[in-house]
C-alpha cells in the first residue's frame, strides 16, 4: 500500500513536471490568501492584510526549491537541465562536436576491431586438441617472406614429406549462396577443406561423418558437412538432415555430417562456418596448409 | 550540477529534526487538512508555544508525501476555496504510532537525565 503511494507520488513528480510546479505554486498562493483572510478577521483592512501575509510568508521561490528538493526530484531536475544545456552547447559548436564525434567513433571502432583479432588469436584458448603440435606451412617467396599456398602445392606437401603425422589444407572463409529445398536463397560462409582436416585439428563431427578421400576427388558427387550453428538455426537441429540434398552455389550437395558444437570457424575472426566442402571443388587459389607434427618419440 | 543537502530543508525550524513530521502526522490523523490549517492547528493546540514556519511546513509535507506516509488531494476549504488536503495513508498511521512511542521514550529519557543529575 505504501509502495503504491510512493510510486504514484514519484511518477507524478517526474512525469508531470509542469503540473507539479503549477500545483506547488497554487498551494503556496492559497496559503498566503488564507493568511490574509486570517489577518482580515483580526481587523486589518484587505490591502494591509495581504501585504502582511506576503511578508510573513518570506521568499516563495526558495520555499518552492526546498519543496522540490523534499520530493527528491531536485537532483533529477538538475540532471535534465544540465543535459539540455550540454546538448545545446554541442549543437551550437557543431564545428567542434562533429569532428569530435567522428574521431571518437573511429577510435572506438579501431579498438574494437583490433581487440577482436587479439582476443581470437591470443586470449581465447585454442579449440584444437594438443594445439602445441599444430603448425602452419608456408612457402617462402623469392624475397624470403611467407607466401601463399595452392591446393596442388598442398598435394605435393602431403605426399612428398614424411615429417608430419598429418597434413591438411583449408581455404579462408568464403561466401557462398545456398538453398534448402524450395526455401529462400541464403548466403553462408563456407570453408573448403581436405579429408584430413578434422584429424589434423583434433576435432570430430557431432553428427554423421567427415568426407573421405574418395569424395575429395574432382567429379565425385558433392558432399558437405554443415556447421553446428547452421544446423540448429537453419535446419531446426533435425538429425534427419543427414542425407538431405541442398543446393550450394547452385549444385546439388548431400549433407553428410554436422560440425562440432561450439566450433565457430578455423580462423576465429567473427565469421561462423556454415559449410565445409571438399577442397577440390574450391574456386580460389588461396589455401592455408596446416599440419600436425608427430608426437615426440619417448626415450 | 546542483545537489542540495536534505538537511537545509528543516534547518530553519526550531523543532528537533523529525519532530515537525511527528506533529504534522498527528494533526492530520484527525481529519484531512490543508497546509495553512495544519500550521494553525499546531500553533493553537500548543498554546502558541510552537510556531510552524511555512519555510519548513511545505517541504515537510512534500517529503512525507514523497515517503508515502501521507497523500494529498485537491478539495474545497471552509472558506469555499480550493486547497490541497493532506491525509494519512495506512502505512502513515502505523508510522505515526512508531514515531509517537519513539518520542515518548526520548522525552522520558531526557526528563530522567534532567531530574536525576
Amino acid at each position: 500500500m505504501r509502495l503504491w503511494h510512493i510510486l504514484r507520488s514519484r511518477t507524478r513528480s517526474l512525469l508531470f513536471r509542469r503540473r507539479r510546479e503549477e500545483e506547488l505554486a497554487e498551494e503556496l498562493r492559497l496559503h498566503i490568501e488564507q493568511q490574509a483572510d486570517y489577518w482580515i478577521a483580526q481587523g486589518l483592512d484587505s490591502e494591509e492584510a495581504r501585504l502582511r501575509a506576503r511578508r510573513q510568508f518570506g521568499n516563495v521561490e526558495s520555499l518552492k526549491e526546498a519543496s522540490r528538493d523534499a520530493r527528491g526530484t531536485g537532483v533529477w531536475d538538475a540532471l535534465v537541465r544540465d543535459t539540455r544545456h550540454a546538448a545545446r552547447r554541442l549543437l551550437r559548436d557543431w564545428r567542434f562536436s562533429v569532428p569530435a564525434v567522428l574521431l571518437l567513433s573511429l577510435g572506438i571502432g579501431a579498438n574494437t576491431a583490433i581487440f577482436s583479432i587479439v582476443n581470437a588469436t591470443l586470449f581465447r584458448p585454442s579449440p584444437f586438441a594438443d594445439s602445441s603440435r599444430l603448425v602452419e606451412l608456408y612457402q617462402n617467396t623469392k624475397e624470403g617472406a611467407p607466401g601463399t599456398n595452392t591446393y596442388p602445392v598442398y598435394l605435393d606437401m602431403a605426399t612428398s614429406t614424411n615429417v608430419f603425422a598429418h597434413v591438411m589444407a583449408v581455404t579462408p572463409p568464403l561466401t557462398v549462396s545456398y538453398r534448402d529445398g524450395q526455401g529462400p536463397v541464403r548466403s553462408g560462409t563456407a570453408e573448403y577443406a581436405t579429408p584430413t582436416f578434422p584429424t589434423v585439428l583434433g576435432i570430430q563431427p557431432s553428427l554423421g561423418r567427415w568426407f573421405t578421400a574418395d569424395e575429395e576427388r574432382l567429379g565425385a558427387p558433392l558432399v558437405a558437412v554443415i556447421g553446428h550453428q547452421a544446423w540448429t538455426k537453419r535446419f531446426g537441429a533435425d538429425p534427419g538432415v543427414i542425407g538431405r540434398t541442398v543446393y550450394v552455389q547452385g549444385l546439388p550437395t548431400t549433407i553428410i555430417g554436422v560440425g562440432p558444437a561450439g566450433y565457430r570457424s578455423t580462423f576465429d575472426i567473427g565469421l561462423v562456418t556454415d559449410f565445409w566442402l571438399p577442397i577440390a571443388s574450391a574456386l580460389g587459389p588461396l589455401t592455408s596448409v596446416g599440419a600436425r607434427r608427430p608426437r615426440p618419440r619417448s626415450s | 550540477m546542483a545537489i542540495y543537502k536534505r538537511a537545509d530543508v528543516s534547518d530553519q525550524t526550531d523543532l528537533i529534526q523529525g519532530t515537525l513530521d511527528l506533529l504534522i502526522m498527528r494533526t492530520i490523523a484527525l481529519e484531512p487538512m490543508h497546509g495553512w490549517a495544519v500550521a494553525q492547528r499546531i500553533q493553537q493546540v500548543s498554546d502558541e508555544l510552537l510556531r510552524v514556519q511555512q519555510g519548513s511546513l511545505y517541504p515537510a509535507l512534500h517529503r512525507l508525501e514523497h515517503q508515502g506516509w501521507i497523500v494529498a488531494e485537491w478539495g474545497t476549504s471552509d472558506a469555499n476555496r480550493r486547497a490541497r488536503f493532506y491525509s494519512l495513508t495506512k502505512a502513515g498511521r502505523k508510522q505515526l504510532e512508531t514515531e509517537v512511542s519513539k518520542w515518548e521514550r526520548l522525552s522520558a529519557g531526557v526528563n530522567l537525565v534532567l531530574e536525576r543529575t
